[in-house]
């Protein structure tokens, strides 16, 4: 263990001393998730802001019916002239944001719809402001007609209420802190597993194949420590970088996150210590997984560049699974998915984010089979540090 | 005493197999200084490999003091130092960080390393470049931190695989004059080299190393008497008869009758 050690706080100390690779680990996802969201944040509000004022120009051979949906609103509109040939081409050259096509027309003085009035509404939906003018005008138009049915039922001495019936009302019973706790758990897990791989590659790759590409490994080997304590010392290296650099992303996606949604914050009280524990517990395991895979390609690989083109598709499906495990219950968790090393990690950690209640028994399942793989593949990674035919397997 | 005991090393399988050595035999006595002779490819790295349990023999045994340097590799690897002309050393640390690495693998205390690191870099004249970063140094202080790493913990047999290479004059005497004063220590050394001078000056007995096998083998007397050559150049030539194999590359498997 003493050697384990010594191994470990040599790679810390060599890791501390690199400024940009500890800056790509740690502070790149901090700036990089602070920024993303809080550009996205100023960008939805400009946007929308600018939608608010915009005056959308809008083609029709109608103008009155037009301008009178338009008139109770707050949208303002200016109807242009244009042909009925050009529409398609005029809304992709943006010369105006809709065009409404109407065949019949409302019967003046009374405000009526004839029975065969016909509207047609083109948008174009490159275009933010073409889809917001034709949602705004669907609506005002529907507005518009039920205004009439009232009318028209007040006049036959009907309840106008019948319109509104049956009265539908949809509960959606998940807390506002539950609702942000469902999109944040289809992200988290995908996050983590980015993190906990991207800081293996950039450390992982460097103290195995890259020492060998260096010839800095002969040095270690030609040493009295057991050549299981190296392998063992860089692993923990690993799992140690893996750990922090996710925390830190994790943490710095939660800022840049609740900047945009602000209700992030409160989703905390979502877990209890018993949770965040179990959360904690997961991560861990996933990062001595993670750690061991990358330490047994990188001893395998003869240079950086082919550890790196032999993890892109083991990293690639993860990142597969992790986009799948964004979309409500694709997978059953509790089902064989939870069997398979790595991609466990991902649903059990979506459950524990979203899910009320925890099932422990896939929690344990998922825990047991990550650390088996791990010190399966860790065991791997000793034997191979002792054959000759891996550890000098390089490129010169 | 180290005993190679009919070793072989055979690398790669099939038609790219190549024996790098054959059948190799002979003994290294307790404060000898040994000196192995070839060209490039000839065998001698592989054999300074096998005996540094960097590297497992297909074929024969070797044995340091002893110990199996198959089954007792942690131990025998506790009683070498060895330097090899491939090694490379991590940029981001400096020698003083690396002997105290090396000196916790060793598990050697805190205070003694500090001791024996003065010590070294007083003999291999560190002091102007000890606490900087490797990633600075010349080939030579790289070099000198090498044989301060291999010495640190003060091995009975130091094996050093071409320890002058690419080094100017002034480090080169540096490094013998270190190989000197371990002699002097009883220290057994193995040395590889292509540098006859520093044969002649220095070992005790010299074994001539062509196509993975040892051609000739004794003392500097014994090699000109059995070449029948005044120096160690021309016996050199007389054994390997002339002819420089290509860099690095052994010879293919054919064994030789």
């Amino acid at each position: 263990m003493k050697d384990i050690l010594t191994v470990l706080k040599k790679e810390l100390r060599n890791v501390l001393k690199d400024r940009r690779t500890l800056f790509m680990l740690f502070g790149v996802p901090v700036i990089m998730f602070i920024l993303i969201f809080n550009v996205m944040g100023e960008v939805m509000k400009t946007q929308e802001k600018k939608l608010e004022e915009t005056v959308y120009k809008v083609y029709t051979n109608d103008v009155s019916f037009v301008e009178s949906a338009f008139l109770n609103g707050p949208t303002k509109i200016e109807c242009v002239e244009g042909t009925p040939d050009a529409i398609e081409n005029d809304l992709r050259d943006k010369r105006y944001d809709l065009a409404v096509l109407v065949k019949g027309q409302i019967e003046r003085g009374s405000d009526l719809f004839l029975d065969d009035m016909e509207i047609n509404v083109y948008s174009f939906s490159g275009s933010m402001a073409s889809e917001r003018i034709a949602s705004v005008f669907s609506f005002a138009v529907n507005t518009l007609r039920d205004q009439q049915l009232r009318l028209l039922l007040s006049d036959a001495q009907l309840d106008a209420g019948l319109l509104d019936k049956p009265r539908i009302n949809t509960i959606n019973v998940a807390t506002e802190q539950e609702q942000t706790g469902a999109v944040f758990g289809g992200l988290l897990p995908y996050m983590l597993v980015i993190y906990l791989f991207t800081a293996s590659f950039s450390v992982g790759f460097d103290t195995t194949a890259g020492e060998k590409e260096r010839q800095t490994l002969t040095i270690l080997l030609a040493n009295r420590v057991a050549r299981s304590s190296i392998a063992w010392g860089k692993i923990l290296y690993l799992m140690l970088m893996n750990v922090l650099s996710a925390t830190i992303s994790v943490v710095a996606f939660l800022f840049g996150f609740s900047s945009i949604i602000p209700q992030t914050g409160s989703m905390f009280t979502m877990f209890t210590p018993g949770s965040a524990a179990l959360l904690f517990l997961i991560v861990l395991s996933l990062a001595v997984l993670i750690a061991a895979i990358i330490t047994v390609i990188g001893i395998f690989a003869r240079s950086v560049k082919e550890a790196t083109s032999y993890a892109l598709p083991i990293y690639v499906v993860t990142i597969l699974f992790g986009i799948l495990g964004m979309q409500p219950e694709v997978f059953d968790s509790q089902g064989f998915i939870r069997f398979i090393p790595l991609v466990n990690g991902v649903f059990t950690m979506k459950d524990l984010v979203t899910q009320p209640r925890i099932d422990f028994v896939t929690v344990a399942i998922t825990l047991v089979i990550n650390l088996v793989a791990a010190a399966l593949l860790a065991f791997l990674a000793t034997k191979m540090f002792n054959d000759e035919r891996y550890v000098f397997r390089t490129k010169n | 005493m180290i005993l190679f005991n009919e070793v072989s090393k055979v690398f790669g399988t099939g038609k790219k197999e190549v024996r790098a050595l054959d059948n190799v035999s002979f003994a290294v006595q307790s404060g000898e200084i040994f000196g192995l002779l070839g060209p490039n490819g000839a065998g001698k790295t592989t054999s300074l490999r096998l005996l540094s349990t960097l590297l497992k023999p297909t074929n024969g045994r070797i044995s340091v003091a002893g110990l199996d340097t198959v089954k007792e590799s942690p131990k025998v690897r506790e009683r070498i130092g060895f330097l090899s002309s491939d090694m490379n050393l991590s940029g981001s640390l400096s020698a003083q960080e690396l002997f105290h690495f090396f000196g916790a693998l060793n598990h050697i205390e805190e205070r003694e390393i500090v001791n024996r690191s003065n010590r070294l870099i007083d003999q291999l004249k560190m002091e102007d470049f000890f606490q900087r970063k490797v990633e600075t140094y010349s080939t030579g202080m790289k070099q000198k931190t090498l044989i301060g790493i291999a010495l640190l913990h003060d091995p009975d047999i130091i094996i050093f695989d071409e320890p002058t290479n690419g080094l100017d004059i002034i480090t080169g005497r540096v490094v013998l004059d270190i190989l000197k004063s371990l002699k002097q220590r009883g220290k057994t050394l193995i040395i590889s080299t292509h540098i006859m001078s520093i044969a002649e000056k220095l070992c005790d007995r010299v074994g001539i190393i062509h196509k993975g096998e040892i051609r000739v083998i004794g003392t500097l007397q014994e090699i000109y008497t059995q070449t029948g050559q005044p120096d160690l150049e021309e016996a050199f030539f007389s054994v390997i008869g002339g002819v420089i194999e290509d860099e690095g590359h052994p010879h293919r498997s054919k064994k030789r009758a």
